[in-house]
């Protein structure tokens, strides 16, 4: 599977735009920011953030209000919405595309349509943020890892699964990690105890942070390109 | 305003208690906590921090022996309490009260004809035969939705009138995973099945195939009366009240008629078979830091099963649903783990969250178990 792609500032008119696509997931986000807030939207000592997600088709639902409040609580760690009282950041996220599941034998899941998007929205408003150049306290990249259990019982992790290997794991779990390697979000959905938790954020890690401080030897990532998403955003910014 | 009346009745009095107090500001307890509401957790929680530079107690968010400023140890939950069967017009209702959150959640089950579905999720054969495992996700069989009513709590966002809050419709939204995640019961008890008779001059060899004809969906309306944190676990709990209160009537295919009929006779009415772990357990903590600035001074604490106080004040959320016994094989099995907002609860923390949300099995399932916990104490 290719690895993620990203194209920073797409847009012209707002303050900063990201471009990402992963897995068959296409998301196009733009940063509008800091703009002065509605009466009553204002928070007197900080900025708020303001999150709107787009489905590819329909209007939102409460799916899209749910995404809304788990990527505005994350972006709210990350800016320094200190600095920036009374004002208000406008983060919008489209879906673009998302994989054709139409004819697949996969149900339509809670997974496939909130979990396995998450990534792709954190993904991309990390992007559309830098590419506003706002002050943030860390950065952080997200991605996606679930545990599957063969005829054995044993478990095995995978990273960026398929719809297909999503809807037969055993759980799946969404996660975010900051740069210095914190876990910010985790949403963990499936039949798991607490060690195979503890071994798929170890995966989970290992693909946004690197191998720094991460313990090697698992044969999970022989497929995926060595280089962390941690790694990918750097270079993306520094070629910019 | 009565230190204003003291003062108007014997003017000498309160003088002289004037001098005698010493010159610091003090203040009630309620306007402390009403002017800076993060001092006054951080002092409940951590009394001696301010002279011991802020080491006594905070740190590791592991801190049992804390109070807070509800009175409840930091680790300590509300102990649910549920009344089951209150609604008469809906087929399965509880509510369920922990602390001065009250739920009330109603199911009301309507039929869906197959024949009704623009894209039956499988054929009937696969169906019956269990292949496709999850319509009950796909034909969206389990509908729920929560509403904050209106004077629910003092925050003016409840307004009557207006659109679901985005609160509600993310309860909603989390509601919903956590059905379809947790597999209480068995989908295909939901279906209407249903198997022509042999015909006279038929072949012995050729049995007539079973159908189904019709699914169950269940509405479960839930019902925020009022709203004193932990709402989505309060919620939680009231949907599985309320399912297992739920008593479905008999219904079968009439071929003559061409629809679904439902049997009045109440013997039988059947429930819903639940899996026998359940119930499974959802447990909300919140993070709490006694500085807002993030970096400077890494005292927190976790508190669990926050109030709406608490909440206010807390920026990082962990919500863990469980199911099964403390001492199974290999820990309690998670069906969930929601954690947003901040760093602060990582490997080691979750593990210590998993197992305190497991302490709480025991209890959900003795309250569901027993046939009324509201009415006894106070």
């Amino acid at each position: 599977m290719p690895g993620p792609v990203a194209e920073l500032g797409p847009l012209h008119r707002v303050d900063g735009s990201a471009a990402y696509s992963h897995a068959g997931y296409n998301v196009l986000g733009a940063v509008t920011g800091p703009v002065e807030a509605q009466r009553r939207d204002e928070i007197p000592d900080e900025a708020a953030v303001d999150v709107h997600v787009r489905p590819a088709t329909g209007v939102g639902s409460i799916k899209e209000r749910h995404l809304e409040a788990i990527v505005q609580s994350t972006l709210r760690h990350v800016i320094l919405v200190h600095q920036f009282p009374r004002s208000l950041v406008q983060v919008s996220l489209q879906v673009l595309s998302v994989p054709d599941t139409s004819l697949m034998a996969v149900p339509l899941s809670s997974r496939l349509t909130t979990l396995a998007l998450l990534p792709a929205l954190l993904q991309t408003a990390m992007h559309a943020l830098l590419s506003a150049a706002l002050p943030l306290s860390t950065t952080f990249t997200s991605t996606l890892v679930c545990v599957t259990r063969g005829a054995d019982g044993g478990g095995a992790i995978r990273a960026s699964p398929d719809p297909e290997c999503l809807a037969d794991a055993a759980s799946a779990h969404a996660v975010c990690y900051s740069a210095g390697g914190e876990l910010l979000m985790d949403m963990s959905e499936g039949d798991f105890d607490v060690d195979e938790w503890d071994a798929a954020m170890g995966v989970g890690r290992r693909i946004c942070c690197g191998e720094k401080g991460g313990r090697g030897g698992d044969a999970v990532m022989r497929d995926e390109e060595s280089e962390s998403l941690q790694d990918k955003l750097r270079k993306l910014v520094a070629e910019r | 305003m009565t230190a204003a009346v003291a003062s108007f009745r014997d003017p000498s009095a309160s003088q002289q208690q004037q001098q005698q107090q010493p010159p610091a500001l003090t203040l009630p307890r309620a306007q402390f906590a009403a002017l800076a509401p993060r001092h006054f957790l951080a002092a409940h929680l951590a009394p001696t921090s301010s002279s011991a530079g802020g080491a006594g107690g905070g740190g590791g968010g592991n801190n049992a022996g804390s109070v807070r400023a509800n009175g409840r140890a930091a680790h300590a939950f509300r102990q649910p309490r549920l009344h089951r069967g209150s609604l008469t017009h809906a087929a399965g209702s509880a509510v369920v009260r922990l602390g001065d959150t009250a739920v009330v959640c109603g199911v009301r089950p309507e039929i869906l004809r197959v024949a009704d579905v623009p894209n039956p999720p499988a054929s009937a054969r696969e169906a019956l035969e269990g292949i496709c495992a999850d319509e009950a996700a796909r034909l969206g069989l389990l509908v729920p939705n929560v509403d904050l009513a209106t004077g629910c709590s003092p925050a003016a966002a409840h307004l009557p009138g207006q659109a679901p809050s985005a609160l509600a419709q993310t309860l909603s939204a989390r509601l919903l995973n956590l059905l379809h995640a947790s597999r209480l019961f068995r989908a295909r008890d939901l279906r209407i099945a249903y198997t022509p008779p042999l015909a006279a001059g038929d072949a012995d060899d050729d049995a007539p195939e079973t159908r189904v004809v019709a699914y169950w969906t269940l509405y479960l309306d839930v019902l925020v009366i009022s709203l004193d944190g932990g709402v989505f676990d309060a919620a939680w709990l009231a949907v599985q009240a309320a399912l297992s209160d739920l008593r479905l009537p008999h219904a079968w295919w009439d071929p003559d008629a061409s629809a679904v009929l439902c049997s009045d006779d109440a013997e039988r009415a059947w429930k819903l078979q639940f899996r026998p772990a359940t119930p499974v357990v959802s447990a909300t903590f919140a993070v709490f830091e006694a500085k807002e600035d993030k970096r400077q001074d890494k005292e927190w604490w976790v508190l669990v099963d926050p109030d709406t106080f608490e909440e206010g004040l807390c920026k990082e959320y962990v919500t863990v649903a469980v199911e099964g016994a403390v001492n199974g094989r290999s820990g309690p099995r998670i069906r969930k783990i929601e954690k947003s907002g901040g760093p602060m609860v990582g490997k080691t923390e979750m593990r210590q969250l998993v197992d305190l949300a497991a302490s709480q099995w025991q209890h959900w399932r003795d309250a569901l178990l027993e046939p009324d916990s509201m009415n006894e104490g106070k």
